[in-house]
């Protein structure tokens, strides 16, 4: 079956255009209906934050690399009673956002039906070149919001790691209140549950 | 049949929180598949416009009384070959707006299967009272970008009928070059296929 890549309009040329008082938002209800009738298909480069599609960029060499790096690398901290999954949809209450690797509670069946909601999660990390502005403004505020306990934004830019935590306040206002960054043979601390189950070096979560 | 309204989440509390170099909006073909699939309602007060979906306004009494009006003095002159619908949807390049009134070529059996498309329109008309400025700015810009020959706004806050013509379409800016103003016994000309088909007054429109 052919697979078409639907077209959506592309963002406005300037925020002065948006309606920005009066324009409905997606639920995540709707959203899912409108992956269930084919009007998105899990192939398009969209995710739904905070109530508006919105593109993903596309990956680059160096993006994938660290994708895999950091999933291998983590891979064996993961207690039992957990998993590690890459680009990964994740249901929140205004948001599916689809973290590049996350840690995610109980086993790849039992999200069969539904994709894991905030409590399943663990960890998510997202890595950042060309979305880094986005990861650390616009995605903490929507992990923060859903009490996500660790947001980890692998930094390519700048070739570290930012290890959000402490989620704190809901919609606008949720931020991380403690921002640690590890960079180079710093070991950074791996927590499960309020436990800590392992460390990784934060230099093996990325090449340059 | 039990009709459900569907609900939205509201607008942002702040034009800073919203993604607008990244999000993408809706084309019409996603919109009409939408409505198609039951995620959107023909009751729900929602219209496209530029790639959004927007809320519509609850109408006010007076909202009312000038719709009431407008549908008195123009069913009298729609020439024949044309039609007059009301708070009907109408498909644009990036919009659906749902205008009070418009003006459109042809029978209501013409529209079965679609609505009006911009070169089937003589006039669209939007009363304006909490609208306004979106009437004037948005809607002006999607009508003149679609090249609708004329646009009026019956102007409930100023009490008067401004009618917008000459719609230019440029390099991102679209608008009426012709704006006129009546008021009271003001004559409007009624304007379909560049014929005057007859004239009413502002006070016939105006609550």
């Amino acid at each position: 079956m052919a697979v078409n890549t639907i077209e959506f309009a592309p963002p406005p040329a300037n925020v002065a255009a948006i309606p920005h008082d009066y324009v409905a938002r997606l639920r995540v209800e709707q959203y899912h209906e409108m992956i269930q009738a084919g009007i998105l298909q899990s192939g398009d480069p969209i995710e739904l934050l905070e109530g508006w599609l919105v593109y993903k960029m596309t990956k680059k060499p160096p993006h994938q690399v660290s994708t895999g790096l950091t999933r291998n690398t983590l891979n064996g901290t993961v207690p039992k009673g957990w998993y590690i999954d890459t680009q990964v949809a994740i249901t929140l209450q205004d948001s599916e956002p689809e973290p590049d690797v996350a840690i995610i509670r109980g086993q790849l069946e039992d999200y069969l039906t539904h994709h894991p909601t905030a409590k399943d999660v663990a960890l998510v990390i997202e890595i950042s070149d060309a979305t880094l502005q986005r990861d650390q403004t616009f995605k903490q505020r929507v992990y923060a919001s859903a009490k996500i306990p660790q947001y980890w934004i692998v930094n390519l830019v700048e070739g570290q790691i930012e290890v959000l935590s402490e989620p704190s306040g809901v919609g606008e206002d949720a931020k991380y209140l403690q921002q640690k960054i590890f960079r180079g043979a710093d070991s950074i601390p791996v927590i499960v549950d309020n436990k800590t189950v392992g460390s990784v070096i934060a230099s093996h979560l990325f090449r340059r | 049949m039990a009709v459900n309204t569907i609900e939205f989440a509201p607008p942002p509390a702040s034009v800073a929180a919203i993604p607008h170099d990244y999000v993408a909006r809706l084309s019409v073909e996603q919109y009409h598949e939408m409505i198609q699939v039951g995620i959107l309602q023909s009751g729900d007060p929602i219209e496209l416009l530029e790639g959004w979906l927007v809320y519509k306004m609850t109408k006010k009494p007076p909202h009312e009384t000038a719709n009431g009006k407008l549908l008195d003095a123009l069913v009298p002159l729609v020439p024949k070959g044309w039609i007059l619908r009301i708070q009907a949807p109408i498909t644009l390049s990036d919009s659906e707006p749902e205008p009070d009134a418009a003006v459109a070529r042809g029978t209501r059996q013409d529209y079965e299967d679609h609505h009006p498309k911009a070169r089937d329109l003589a006039f669209v008309v939007e009363v304006s009272d909490s609208t306004f400025l979106r009437d004037r700015e948005v809607k002006q810009r999607i009508y003149a970008r679609a090249g609708i020959p004329h646009y009026w706004i019956v102007n409930l806050i100023e009490a008067q009928v401004e009618i917008y013509s000459e719609p230019i379409s440029e390099e991102g800016l679209a608008q009426y070059a012709r704006h006129q103003v009546y008021q009271d016994t003001d004559l409007i000309p009624v304007v379909v296929d560049k014929q005057i088909v007859g004239t009413i007054t502002a006070f016939d429109l105006l609550p």
